[in-house]
């Protein structure tokens, strides 16, 4: 638990809820304090473009995909697309599991889909779970790129 | 040895006779007797008809041939009845001239038949014409006939040919076997006209220049077509007829014919043009001169007739589209037949030309007016094109309305379990904190009781609305899946399917059997789905009493492929079997099936989206049967495509 501690997670999402369900279920599995929330896509690259790299030290980020001004899938294709922020690992979220639009995240270079469930035990889980895997593989290899 | 034959000619008879041989040939002529005797003369053999001196050659000829007598200036030849020498005939030609032979046998055959009865003249002829194979053999049909047109001796053909025997024809006049329209052809049909019209009148001066066909009566009353030649042989006639009954009917029914595609040519609707090809030299796009059209070829082209006749394609079409220039020039190339669509901006009309090559260096094109056709499809392709659109914008629309939708649901769901959290560490510090009399009761009631009572319909509501939203999504999906059309072995694929069921299958205790289906043509993924739906269906709707057993069959019906899914359950009142493809529709409210009433709707979108239907029916013995219709692949190049 003590290498997710330093993970920093960047979360674009516009609704208020949702960005209070998904804060409180990262607390729980112990990334409270390091969640940064922005309201859409822009918000995020705008906070990732400007400052210098220690923005873009050991963080994970988390993108809706409907979001107004830019929605999640624009923006990944804006990180993945940009030679200094595109080993990011990326999280997809979304209140759809339409193959499609998986098939498009994936090709993009997004690292992992996420469908938001209802239950949200599932889903704390699942992210307490990949922050671990993501703690093992930077401590593996100083560096938190999968 | 000759021997001599007494025999009596009447003397006017026979002076008539040789009057008229030198009328019709020109030949001077004389008759001996049998005893040297100048029996009659014509011409110039001598103003008495007296010879110089009798034949010495007489008695010493061997045979009937004509016997050249440069000493007189002639020849001449024996006439015989019976083999007896009868008589000698004078001619004052050359026997080497082709005519002398010709016009001394005339005059010996109207010789024999002015002999007298006694004389068995009628034998004479018999015998003469049996000798005769030429008679015989003839194709023609001939026939000796009397002055009076009296039929005396006909050849055998007239009985292959006509039916009549030779006993039926003889002593009957000729004309009576005419057609009575063709009798005068028969009697100006030659010299012999005179005698075959009526015992009187003249020869006439000559021959008509080409035989006329007359019609002869054949004995069954049909007519049969013949070129006639009837000539004047002394006093017989001689007559011959060339049967040209099949040319004759050959002509009229190509005259028919040819009055017949005439009358296509004038009425037919589409514009018909003939012309011939004129390459160019230069290698560049043929050009053509018009050498015939229809009346119909104003009216769709709107050039006049006369304009068109005998000018220039690029004259009368200089707009034409130069395809149709290219098609005419291989068409007349190749004589393979070609057709083509194109527009003319000079009419403003969608036309199709077809042409074919009728003779080398030319070609007929045959040009339709389609534009009613042209149009009404154009409005069909863009009626469907707005309609595929609108298909399309209430898909997405779908897409989106449930995945907004979803999103609060997000909020409802993950708030309700935090207050249901909350309420639990509540619950813990009033457990431990004093509370007055009676205000425990109440926080227990609150917490123990009406709290969770209400989360617990707040989280089953927003997993039903869940479960409803994600049916939609999955129809929206249905209805925008990108389909991937393939040849299909439907029997595999359905057990396949079926294969997956296996623990609803088990659980139901349920039997699934899938026959041998016939193959199709479809999207493998969407046509697994439909049938796992329907099969699904059968197994939930199933009947208390009876253990579920569900039959998969199918079969060709015409351009149809039907696939069957059977089940033994109570089966679908008539009234509700359309309705059970209706989004949401679970037939009995109060059912304890689960489900949202997504999947047959989703059948419907899947069989829709393969241009078929789906029916719900009754199946034999009473459970429900849903027909699954697909059509077969059309021939290629029919222009329908799946909606993608």
């Amino acid at each position: 638990m003590r290498a997710e501690r330093d993970v920093r997670v960047l979360l674009a999402e516009d609704d208020e809820g949702h960005a209070e369900l998904i804060a409180d279920h990262l607390r729980e599995g112990g990334l409270s304090d390091a969640v940064t929330r922005f309201r859409n896509g822009r918000e995020l690259l705008d906070f990732l473009e400007s400052g210098d790299d220690t923005r873009i030290l050991p963080c994970m980020v988390l993108l809706d995909i409907r979001m107004p001004v830019m929605d999640g899938v624009q923006t990944l294709a804006r990180l993945k697309s940009s030679e200094r922020l595109r080993r990011i690992p990326v999280i997809m979220l979304t209140t759809t599991d339409d193959p499609a639009e998986i098939d498009q995240c994936y090709s993009l270079g997004c690292n992992f889909y996420v469908t938001k469930p209802l239950d949200f035990m599932d889903f704390g889980d699942t992210l307490r779970r990949l922050g671990s895997f993501m703690g093992i593989v930077r401590l593996a290899e100083g560096s938190f790129a999968p | 040895m000759l021997q001599r034959v007494d025999t009596v000619i009447d003397s006017q008879v026979l002076s008539s006779i040789l009057r008229d041989f030198h009328a019709l040939t020109g030949i001077p002529v004389a008759i001996l007797s049998t005893d040297d005797s100048v029996a009659g003369s014509a011409g110039e053999v001598g103003p008495d008809g007296s010879l110089a001196s009798p034949f010495a050659l007489l008695e010493d000829g061997p045979d009937d041939g004509l016997r050249a007598d440069p000493g007189r200036g002639g020849c001449w030849l024996p006439v015989r009845l019976d083999g007896a020498l009868a008589a000698s005939v004078f001619c004052r030609v050359d026997a080497s001239d082709p005519r002398a032979a010709t016009c001394a046998r005339l005059l010996v055959e109207s010789l024999r038949l002015a002999l007298p009865p006694s004389a068995s003249r009628t034998e004479l002829s018999a015998c003469l014409c049996e000798r005769s194979l030429f008679f015989e053999t003839a194709l023609d049909l001939l026939c000796e006939a009397d002055p009076e047109g009296r039929i005396i001796m006909v050849n055998p053909q007239w009985e292959r040919v006509l039916g009549w025997k030779p006993d039926e024809l003889r002593g009957r006049r000729l004309t009576e076997f005419a057609h009575p329209d063709d009798r005068g052809a028969l009697a100006t049909a030659g010299p012999g006209d005179d005698a075959l019209a009526g015992p009187s009148g003249s020869p006439p001066e000559r021959a008509p220049e080409s035989e006329p066909v007359v019609r002869l009566r054949a004995r069954d009353g049909s007519y049969r077509h013949f070129h006639w030649r009837a000539r004047l042989a002394g006093a017989m006639i001689v007559a011959a007829a060339r049967d040209v009954t099949e040319r004759v009917l050959g002509e009229e029914a190509l005259k028919d014919g040819e009055a017949l595609y005439r009358s296509l040519f004038e009425g037919m609707a589409e514009a018909v043009m003939l012309a011939r090809v004129v390459p160019d030299p230069g290698g560049g796009a043929a050009d053509y001169v018009v050498l015939d059209v229809n009346p119909a070829f104003e009216r769709v082209l709107g050039v006049p007739v006369g304009h068109a006749v005998g000018h220039r394609g690029s004259e009368l079409f200089p707009t034409a589209d130069p395809a149709s220039f290219d098609m005419f020039y291989r068409v007349t190339e190749s004589g393979a037949p070609e057709s083509l669509e194109l527009y003319s901006r000079r009419i403003s009309r969608h036309l199709h030309v077809s042409a074919t090559s009728p003779r080398p260096g030319c070609f007929l094109a045959v040009i339709t007016d389609i534009t009613a056709r042209k149009r009404a499809e154009m409005e069909r392709d863009r009626v469907l094109a707005e309609l595929a659109g609108k298909n399309r914008d209430l898909e997405r629309y779908l897409y989106v309305a449930s995945h907004d939708l979803r999103s609060p649901l997000v909020n409802v769901q993950g708030f309700s379990a935090q207050l249901s959290k909350a309420f639990i560490e509540i619950k813990e510090i009033l457990d431990a904190a004093p509370l007055e009399p009676g205000a425990r009761e109440r926080v227990e009631e609150i917490l123990n009781a009406r709290t969770p009572r209400a989360l617990g319909f707040i989280l089953s509501s927003t997993r039903r609305m869940d479960n409803l939203i994600q049916g939609l999504l999955t129809l929206s999906r249905t209805g925008r899946v990108e389909m991937s059309e393939e040849p299909l072995d439907m029997t595999a694929l359905v057990r396949e399917v079926v294969g997956t069921m296996r623990h609803a299958v088990e659980s139901a205790g349920a039997e699934v059997e899938v026959g041998e289906l016939p193959p199709c043509h479809g999207d493998r993924n969407l046509l697994g789905a439909a049938f796992a739906n329907l099969v699904d269906n059968a197994l939930k709707y199933r009947s208390p009493e009876r253990r579920p057993r569900v039959m998969v069959g199918g079969a060709f019906d015409g351009e149809w492929v039907r696939y069957t899914v059977d089940d033994n359950g109570p089966g679908v009142p008539p009234e509700k079997r359309e309705r059970l493809f209706e989004l949401f529709y679970r037939g009995d409210p109060e059912t304890k099936v689960p489900g949202e009433g997504i999947g047959l709707a989703q059948v419907r979108m899947i069989a829709e989206r393969h241009r078929g239907t789906v029916r719900a029916g009754e199946a034999p013995g009473g459970g429900a049967r849903f027909t699954l219709s697909l059509r077969l692949p059309g021939p290629p190049g029919d222009g329908e495509t799946g909606r993608t």
